[in-house]
């Protein structure tokens, strides 16, 4: 018969033997392993238990995190449906200076040509700017508030400091009434905008336009560039053409 | 030194926690071995110790309790190794051949109650195995062995008494068939 003073001297001797060194095989493979899954911060630890809780005795808060959360969800759910019913209709307001042609944001539906209307209070007229890319880097064009300092008989071009991507452009209203078209040409760097010279409304109000672009655009190096031409009609004088070039 | 490691590691820092395993691993593994008595399922309870370590860390809110958190995984991983297919394993013990440094009649014995111990251990449940382990080579108390096994001192005092019991009684069945065979013999 074995006492049980002589099991645990026993014991103790047998469970003192054997190795004690770990293989760095596995080791290695647990570092490799570390190295090969980085850690991404989990948003919901919060919520986990402790892995040394015992069961049942820390996962009370957790239970009353998760419905927390769940309650906080609908709730968030339901107030942005209530907010997002179909109630109310939607408040157009224009600008004071500029009228879009149409309701609907002033860039029609074609990828390639962008249609927009200007509007200058002061004489009440609209002129509307289409704006043909074959460089396909434009990507947005809206009119701009009109300027109220002294008018430009040139066009000018001003980068969005917040937006380098945007690009402002501002110039004296002639022709006011006809369409402006506003080719781009294929490489993006040679843009013109035809208006009919000699202006009727000079001293109004100048007009501005904003186009993005799909990449920054920096107005300081575009080479701009006013070219005189005969009107279309041929009775009121030349027509002018401005052009702008982006130095490659 | 420990916290710090743990501390890091937690928050994803790969070299604290290569620190944290060159720390810790040779008092697992030598755990794990004791429980599972096989060297190549001992390492692969320390690989996925340490794995498990890597992943769940985050979730240990008191660092200083990391020590009793990584036996709690050793002692898991080592059951659930015990439990999985296990590898047919045989454990040689090689004894000195020279006749003049032949043991004498007390390292003879030693030797014949170190292996009758053995057949005896190895017939426990991997469960019994571990509270034994815990108690018996780490030396922790029952208080302590609660927080590692994550269960009430009170079962730990059933589970450390019941293993102990099994074992005596395997012992003593060893005992009797060996008794058996020297008398046919």
């Amino acid at each position: 018969m074995t006492g049980s003073n002589d099991i645990d001297r026993m014991l103790a001797s047998y469970l003192d033997g054997g190795p004690r060194r770990a293989p760095e095989r596995a080791t290695d493979a647990a570092i490799a392993f570390a190295a090969a899954h980085p850690r991404r911060r989990d948003p919901l630890l919060f919520l986990k238990p402790d892995v040394m809780a015992r069961r049942g005795s820390l996962m009370g808060p957790q239970l009353v995190w998760a419905a927390l959360l769940i309650v906080l969800t609908l709730g968030a759910v339901a107030a942005i449906a209530i907010g997002t019913r179909p109630s109310q209709e939607p408040v157009v307001t224009p600008p004071s200076g500029v009228t879009p042609l149409s309701p609907s944001p002033s860039i029609t539906p074609s990828p390639t040509e962008f249609a927009i209307e200007l509007f200058d209070p002061s004489n009440e007229i609209r002129t509307p700017i289409t704006i043909q890319d074959a460089s396909g880097t434009l990507v947005d064009a809206e009119p701009g508030e009109p300027q109220d300092a002294e008018p430009v008989d040139q066009i000018e071009a001003t980068t969005d400091p917040a937006d380098p991507t945007r690009l402002e452009l501002v110039w004296t209203c002639c022709g006011a009434g006809s369409e402006q078209p506003l080719p781009i040409d294929e490489s993006g760097k040679v843009w013109r905008l035809a208006r009919v010279f000699p202006c009727d409304t000079l001293g109004g109000a100048d007009l501005r336009m904003t186009l993005t672009f799909s990449e920054p655009v920096d107005a300081t190096t575009l080479d701009l560039e006013l070219v005189d031409t005969p009107a279309a009609s041929g009775a009121q004088g030349p027509t002018e053409f401005v052009a702008i070039h982006q130095p490659g | 030194m420990l916290r710090e490691l743990v501390e890091r590691a937690a928050k994803g820092d790969e070299e604290a926690f290569a620190a944290l395993v060159q720390v810790s691993s040779d008092r697992l593994y030598a755990v794990a071995y004791r429980i599972l008595r096989d060297p190549y399922l001992a390492e692969d309870a320390l690989q996925q110790t340490l794995i498990t370590i890597w992943n769940e860390l985050p979730r240990l809110r008191d660092p200083d309790r990391f020590e009793a958190w990584s036996y709690r995984v050793i002692v898991r991983a080592s059951t659930a190794e015990a439990k999985r297919g296990k590898r047919a394993t045989t454990t040689l013990r090689l004894l000195p051949d020279d006749a003049d440094e032949a043991p004498g009649p007390d390292e003879f014995g030693a030797v014949a109650e170190r292996d009758r111990l053995d057949r005896g251990f190895r017939k426990l449940t991997a469960d019994q195995r571990a509270v034994l382990v815990l108690h018996h080579y780490l030396g922790l108390t029952p208080v302590d062995m609660a927080e590692v096994l994550g269960i009430p001192v009170g079962t730990v005092g059933s589970r450390l008494h019941y293993a102990t019991r099994a074992l005596r009684a395997a012992l003593e069945a060893d005992e009797r068939a060996t008794s058996t065979e020297e008398r046919s013999a």
